[in-house]
């Protein structure tokens, strides 16, 4: 009986991790049965498709009399232009007066003759119709048809094109992603004209059944690494996709990480940068934020500035970026550190300064110097959510309270005040790893509290084996410093001139340490036939 | 199954660091540099590349007789059920060497650094970070050994910048003569620490830059021995001419960690001193070195332990969570060591005297080679037996 309990456990046990393995994700069924077919009777679809959406009261239709034959016009509420679909759909049809006979008559009309819009697509089944509905098409039905025509008449309000928010540059394109992922394809189609480039469209989150789309160049980019994106995406077990970094983790060989190896953008000129090495995009219907995978981190210091100035500035303006981020995880746990268990360290000026104002305050450095950090992380979290008014009340207010009242109040030590204002502007040089910073910072003040620079030695070691850890396609995340490569170094630390930059074309693939397959989807075909033309015609 | 693998250059950084944390870690009389003193210890550190050479070449004959094998493999290979026995102390002897190494820097900074600070806090908080890193595997803490390169050669030119003004060359020509046998004594004691050389036969297998296309590692990884070891000798040749020429006389006399008290002595333009900052950038090398031996341990174990069908639970439970075994291993290690002065004194001693490194690699390869041949001549007999048969 004992044993028999024990292997319930172990089971259930079993059972539960299995659950939070990904090998063990199935992807949830869809509610719609794929292979249920449009009948050929008009009033039977439309009892269907009503059950389909569950009666709601967004799916909009109406039913005429096309030359005698019955004729249901469908679209979803806000989602189709009403001009458009007038225009291009309602006086057409009403012209055919008289014209058609048949429904296969129709049919052929809408096939070969009518250009009623631009995208027009069949459909055959009810999770299909369903697809297109939701998508902002208007669809035909027509009784003796088991077929149904949609047509792109898309007219649904969205934002405009504009600056990206978070990417803000001096020289370059304004231009941001916006919401509709259609919308974003053209941006990118626009900046290559490549045949090569491939759009490659799919559907994520069983029941929000979010448009999502591949972005690659066909003759860069790693044949093996876009089948595991795109069986990823495939198995993606989750009902709901609002946004891109929903999609993050399943991407990812080790999530448990500080650093990701996927980088996200809203700059379409960026995004096609990245392209052309050969990488992946993920656009998300319903986000300006793209995925770039991989995703070097060395390159969450580079902005579109860098290319737009002149070398030697751009190279000066990434070690500052460098420094601004060793300096806000280093800079406050390190003073922790010095101040606590190494006053030696400290040069004799210096070291009576510091100790004149930490002599005045009550609490210990290391408390103090969590206190009013985590004071600066509740005034910039009530600003940032606030209404902006209201926000830059909180600033004065901040400032007010720590820069001056409580350093005047003895409470904190100007010292400790100087460091976190310089690590609050820190934080904010590489907006990409804020995330990530502001959780270290606390855990090296800890670190450096309590261990002295032994601890900050070792909780640096520990986040640098974990970065060393990230990798995704077989990319490490650590190159080129790390594997090794000195040529992949004229952009990293520094950015050296075009003339140098656009001698060689820099493929992720060829990153040290790479165990992406270089096996490129059409390139090395086509060269090849290419090669193979040539010859023949020579033989010719 | 794509196997882990890293670069030579980055296994040369690992194996590199891995050993001067040993030397800079290790107290005066600790094995190192215990008998020539002044500029003839430099000396000594030259010649004890010799000893590493030969320390390394029974062992690099067993692994060429074995292409694609980890030493561990090739030993169970030509020795069968012995072989396996073999492994489990080659594990025992990388986990041991793990917990000595986390016990003797905590040792050190409780003696030299943080005085007040309470036994075994370091060595424990070390090792736990060292297993983090085994843990995440060897792709992880050998792309970390590029940092903790760069961070040795900063450090190493800052402490010669900062020191050259001390730096007198009569020190060096103090003691001008010594008998041999104490200064081969004295380069034995120095290559007698050099348990890379087994960890990098552990990881031949796993060198990216020396597969061809057969699988064979060969070419590469000799490279890769004159690499490392040339370079530790000549860091530890002119770290020990910088101790004597700016502390003066034997560098063990008079002061307990050498290196330490020469990082006490120099000085920054930022720092008022130097040798906390160089204390935490021995950390860095000396982590390396604990996920190395970790790793390498885990290595051993799964040539000993593998998952059978449901035979051996124990067995099977110990190959799958080979690195939570290595590890609680690591830490009784550790905490044995780090608790009680005598044993790790006794530790110490045993692995300086370099006994267990001869047993291990060179009359273990030697037993592997000659069984290994007499295998292969008996097979070529019974081959020859069935072909006149026939």
């Amino acid at each position: 009986m004992n044993r028999r309990t024990q292997t319930g456990w172990k089971q259930r046990l079993k059972q539960y991790l299995n659950h939070y393995r990904r090998e063990s994700y199935i992807s949830p069924g869809s509610d719609i049965p794929k292979d249920d077919r449009l009948k050929t009777s008009l009033s039977e679809n439309m009892i269907n498709l009503r059950q389909q959406f569950s009666n709601s009261s967004d799916l909009l239709n109406r039913e005429i009399q096309i030359c005698g034959l019955k004729v249901q016009l469908l679209a979803c509420e806000g989602m189709v232009s009403l001009q458009s679909f007038s225009e291009l759909l309602a006086e057409p049809l009403n012209s055919l007066e008289g014209k058609m006979n048949s429904p296969t008559e129709l049919l052929s009309w809408f096939r070969e003759q009518a250009v009623l819009a631009l995208d027009q697509k069949e459909v055959y089944t009810y999770s299909q119709l369903f697809q297109f509905l939701t998508s902002g098409f208007a669809v035909v039905l027509a009784e003796g048809l088991d077929i149904g025509i949609c047509f792109g008449l898309q007219g649904f309000n969205f934002r405009s094109i504009s600056e990206p928010s978070a990417e803000v540059n001096v020289r370059g394109s304004r231009e941001g992603f916006v919401e509709p992922v259609r919308i974003n394809m053209t941006m990118i189609r626009r900046r290559i004209k490549s045949p090569k480039l491939k759009f490659e469209m799919m559907t994520a989150g069983s029941q929000s059944r979010t448009d999502i789309c591949l972005v690659y160049m066909t003759d860069r980019v790693s044949e093996d690494f876009v089948n595991q994106t795109r069986l990823r995406l495939q198995q993606l077990p989750m009902d709901i996709v609002l946004e891109s970094s929903y999609l993050q983790p399943f991407l990812e060989k080790k999530p448990y990480s500080f650093f990701s190896g996927i980088g996200t953008t809203e700059r379409p000129d960026t995004l096609c940068a990245k392209v052309a090495e050969g990488r992946i995009a993920v656009l998300v219907d319903g986000t300006p934020f793209a995925l770039i995978l991989p995703y070097l981190f060395h390159e969450n210091f580079q902005t579109v500035d860098d290319y737009t100035h002149r070398p030697v500035y751009a190279a000066f303006a990434r070690l500052l970026k460098y420094l601004s981020f060793y300096m806000t995880i280093l800079l406050p746990g390190l003073y922790a550190a010095i101040a606590v268990h190494h006053l030696e360290l400290l040069p004799h000026a210096l070291l009576r300064r510091v100790m004149a104002a930490e002599a005045s305050t009550p609490f210990p450095l290391m408390f103090e110097a969590l206190i009013i950090q985590l004071i600066y992380e509740l005034m910039r979290e009530a600003g940032l959510r606030l209404p902006r008014p209201v926000g830059h009340a909180i600033g004065i207010v901040g400032a007010l309270v720590i820069g001056d009242a409580a350093v005047s109040a003895g409470l904190i030590g100007s010292p400790m005040v100087l460091i976190v204002a310089l690590t609050a502007i820190t934080s904010f040089v590489v907006p990409s790893l804020y995330d990530s910073v502001t959780v270290l910072k606390f855990l090296f003040i800890l670190a450096g509290g309590f261990f002295g620079l032994f601890g900050v030695t070792l909780g640096m070691s520990a986040l640098l084996l974990n970065l060393c850890s990230v990798s995704v396609g077989g990319v490490p995340a650590t190159a080129p410093a790390t594997p090794f490569n000195p040529y992949s170094l004229r952009d990293m630390f520094m950015r050296a001139g075009w003339r140098f930059l656009g001698k060689n074309i820099f493929h992720i693939e060829d990153v040290p340490g790479s165990q992406m397959g270089d096996k490129r989807l059409h390139g090395q075909e086509d060269s090849g036939k290419e090669e193979t033309g040539k010859d023949d015609s020579n033989k010719n | 199954m794509i196997q882990t693998r890293i670069s030579g250059a980055q296994a040369a950084a690992l194996l590199f660091l891995s050993r001067m944390f040993a030397l800079l870690i290790t107290p005066a009389g600790g094995g190192q540099a215990g008998q020539a003193s002044g500029g003839l210890a430099a000396l000594a550190a030259l010649a004890s590349f010799l000893f590493q050479l030969a320390l390394f070449i029974p062992g690099w004959l067993l692994m060429k007789r074995n292409p694609g094998q980890n030493f561990s493999e090739a030993v169970t290979g030509c020795l069968g059920n012995f072989g396996k026995g073999i492994s489990l102390m080659l594990w025992a002897v990388l986990v041991l060497l793990a917990g000595i190494s986390a016990a003797e820097f905590d040792r050190f900074l409780v003696s030299a650094v943080y005085e007040q600070a309470p036994k075994m806090l370091f060595a424990l908080l070390f090792l736990a970070a060292a297993v983090y890193g085994a843990w995440l595997g060897l792709e992880a803490f050998g792309r970390y050994a590029y940092f903790g390169l760069t961070i040795f050669f900063i450090l190493a030119v800052s402490l010669c910048l900062s020191l050259s003004g001390d730096f007198h060359t009569g020190e060096l020509y103090a003691q001008t003569s010594v008998s041999a046998p104490s200064f081969w004594g004295t380069a034995w004691g120095m290559a007698a620490g050099d348990i890379e050389i087994l960890c990098f036969f552990l990881l031949l297998p796993n060198l990216r830059s020396g597969q061809t296309g057969e699988g064979r590692t060969v070419p590469a990884g000799k490279r890769l021995f004159f690499v490392w070891n040339g370079l530790y000798t000549l860091a530890a040749c002119g770290f020990i001419l910088l101790t004597v020429g700016v502390l003066g006389g034997s560098p063990s006399e008079g002061h307990n960690y050498p290196f330490y008290t020469l990082a006490c002595a120099a000085e920054g333009q930022l720092f008022a001193r130097m040798d906390a900052v160089h204390m935490s950038m021995w950390g860095v090398f000396g982590l390396l070195r604990c996920c190395l031996l970790l790793y390498c341990a885990t290595v051993c174990l799964r040539c000993v332990m593998t998952v059978s069908s449901g035979k051996n639970k124990l067995a099977d439970w110990i190959a799958a969570h080979r690195t939570f075994v290595t590890a609680a291993a690591a830490f009784a290690a550790a905490i044995l060591s780090a608790g009680s002065p005598k044993v790790l004194n006794a530790f110490r001693s045993v692995l300086g005297k370099g006994i267990p490194l001869f047993l291990l690699l060179i009359v273990l390869p030697a037993i592997a080679l000659i069984a290994g041949a007499a295998q292969s001549s008996k097979k070529k007999k019974e081959a020859a037996g069935h072909g006149e048969a026939s």
